[in-house]
């Protein structure tokens, strides 16, 4: 009994240099990290090169999360669980207000930890972020560097002239003239 | 901060890209390099993962069986269609396939022919709920019956639980005679569970006096109904405020084309017609009450020789250009599921689809077009779970609620794999 009572911790550190502590059963949660720990490396801190502090919280957040729901699924009535559609409200939330390049770096995390629920959340927050907008503004919100030459850019959209209809960013060069 | 897209795994920004609609694909391939070549790639190796959200009913009479059935169709991430679920309801005796909103089926069946009496059925064939409407008699006419001009079902999963039928009654009800007259209507509310019949309130500035007879099918987009009245005129109903407005469509002329009102991606109205000499256009209609002739603005347009020769190419015949005008020719559109680029367009030859991205067109239902119609529909995206509980809640006290959940469709079992 007493063996349960004390969780078994895991340390994480970011890239930033921030130590984590958490439980184990939240940092199984990453399939990379449950992987790790199974192959016995529990004492010292694991290193997550690629993830700074702030972007390692979030993660964790949705973690502890998960643990959340799972733990108690086992006993009958379970208040934690949700159905599709709270899923879907929850999954809104979290990523409520998280900004272009935080989520770019919560997608890396993801992947990088192997979380496939939060890559999935962050992929579906993205489309939803890119559709619908036009070119020049997609490339200012993640820093795309438009590499293609006017001539280039002009023949592209010809091409596709139905998806372009009213663009107010973009101005044919004849006409800037 | 210092992150930038470039920064992604290709594959998540493969799968990213694979998930957006066509159009914000095409718009997007302008981005940079690396993103057209993305998008290229994954047109080729990924099908769409996005969740059903169009389709269409197919309504067939079968005079020998005297049987008829609706089947009930989805739009595959290809463009091609599947067969998704069958809607057995036998024995069916359906008068008219009425229409569609946010997916869910409505239809009238004739209850008592020597009163003509009818009565009104919803259906959503993902959870199989159904609804049997008896709506109050035509206060026009003094025997009884409920012939009906037009009729509509709102529905908002997005913001209500509840719905609203709506019923436009005339003089002469349904049957083709014409003549002018303010109409009444009837409303019922699902949230009262009682019919209401009242005069038709109009805008100030638009006429309110308008031909009986039959209406198009009506079309529900964010909280309005839309009918296309003779390909020249729209008329509004807004729900919440109960008054009619009718505007003049873009192509306001009696046209031997029919045209149809349809939902945009944006939620919007769209106008998707043939005309005579300009070809298949679409509008969208930017604002309702603005001054004549910018209300709507023309998004799209295919000519008619391309057309022509393309429905040539679709039933075989490789010269459309016959002396006095071809007997075989596109008659009017369907349906324009803006999403997958597709305008289903009917034909003396049957049902034919002219995918606008590919400007391909081909043969989808071969067959004269009387025995058999079509019911097209929009789900907005992603509203199917909603709709479900929708319906768990309508289904008030009825048996229907707990048992019919398990035949829900998950949005897994609408993806390719």
């Amino acid at each position: 009994m007493s063996e349960s009572t004390e969780k078994k911790m895991v340390r994480l550190r970011s890239s930033d240099g921030e130590v984590f502590e958490v439980e184990e059963s939240v940092a199984k949660v990453a399939k990379t990290l449950q992987d790790m720990l199974e192959e016995d490396c529990a004492d010292a801190v694991i290193p997550i090169t690629c993830v700074r502090a702030p972007i390692l919280t979030k993660v964790i957040d949705y973690c502890k999360d998960q643990v959340m729901i799972s733990s108690s699924s086992s006993t009958t009535n379970n208040p934690n669980e949700r159905t599709e559609q709270e899923r879907k409200a929850w999954g809104q939330k979290f990523m409520e207000g998280v900004d272009s390049s935080t989520l770019c770096e919560l997608l890396v995390a993801s992947n990088f930890l192997n979380i496939e629920g939060l890559l999935n959340l962050g992929v579906d927050k993205m489309v939803s972020m890119i559709q619908g907008k036009y070119p020049q503004e997609i490339r200012d919100m993640f820093n795309v560097v438009n590499d293609f030459t006017p001539e280039e850019e002009e023949e592209i959209r010809n091409q596709n002239a139905w998806a372009f209809e009213r663009d107010p960013y973009y101005k044919k060069r004849s006409s800037s003239k | 901060m210092e992150m930038a897209m470039s920064q992604l795994p290709e594959d998540i920004l493969l799968d990213i890209l694979s998930r957006l609609p066509k159009k914000s694909q095409r718009r997007s391939q302008v981005v940079s390099k690396e993103w057209r070549r993305l998008i290229t790639e994954s047109a080729a190796s990924f099908s769409t993962v996005r969740p059903l959200d169009q389709g269409f009913y197919s309504y067939i009479f079968d005079a020998a069986s005297f049987l008829d059935e609706v089947k009930f169709y989805c739009l595959d991430s290809k463009g091609g269609y599947e067969l998704r679920h069958w809607l057995p309801i036998s024995p069916f005796c359906i008068w008219s396939v009425s229409g569609s909103t946010n997916g869910v089926l409505f239809y009238s069946k004739m209850i008592d022919y020597s009163q003509g009496k009818f009565s009104y059925h919803l259906h959503n064939p993902v959870t199989n709920f159904s609804a049997d409407l008896y709506p109050p008699p035509n206060p026009f006419v003094s025997k009884g019956d409920n012939f009906s001009t037009g009729s509509g079902l709102a529905l908002d999963p997005d913001s209500s639980s509840h719905y609203k039928f709506i019923l436009v009654y005339t003089p002469c009800g349904g049957f083709g005679m014409t003549r002018s007259c303010y109409p009444k209507i009837a409303i019922y509310s699902s949230e009262t569970g009682e019919w209401e019949t009242k005069l038709a309130m109009f805008d100030s500035d638009s006429r309110g006096l308008l031909d009986c007879g039959c209406w198009s099918r009506s079309v529900y987009i964010k909280g309005s109904l839309y009918w296309n009245y003779y390909n020249e005129l729209l008329v509004i109903f807004y729900v919440k405020t109960e008054f009619f407005r009718v505007i003049e469509l873009p192509y306001s002329r009696n046209s031997d084309y029919d045209g149809v009102v349809w939902e945009s991606e944006e939620r919007r109205v769209n106008y998707c017609q043939v005309c005579e000499f300009k070809g298949l256009s679409v509008w969208v209609l930017d604002d309702e009450r603005a001054e004549k002739g910018s209300k709507w603005r023309r998004t799209l347009n295919v000519s008619l020789e391309e057309l022509d020769s393309e429905f040539g190419k679709a039933i075989g015949r490789l010269d459309m250009s016959t002396a006095g005008g071809p007997c075989q020719r596109v008659t009017g559109v369907s349906a324009f599921f803006e999403h997958h680029q597709i305008v289903r367009l009917r034909s003396t030859e049957g049902i034919v689809s002219y995918d606008i991205a590919e400007k391909r067109m081909s043969m989808v239902k071969p067959g004269s077009y009387g025995s058999e119609d079509e019911v097209p529909f929009t789900f907005t995206k992603f509203d199917l779970p909603a709709a479900a509980d929708h319906h768990v809640v309508l289904g008030k006290g009825r048996r229907t609620s707990t048992k019919r959940k398990s035949v829900q469709l998950e949005a897994s079992d609408l993806e390719h794999p």
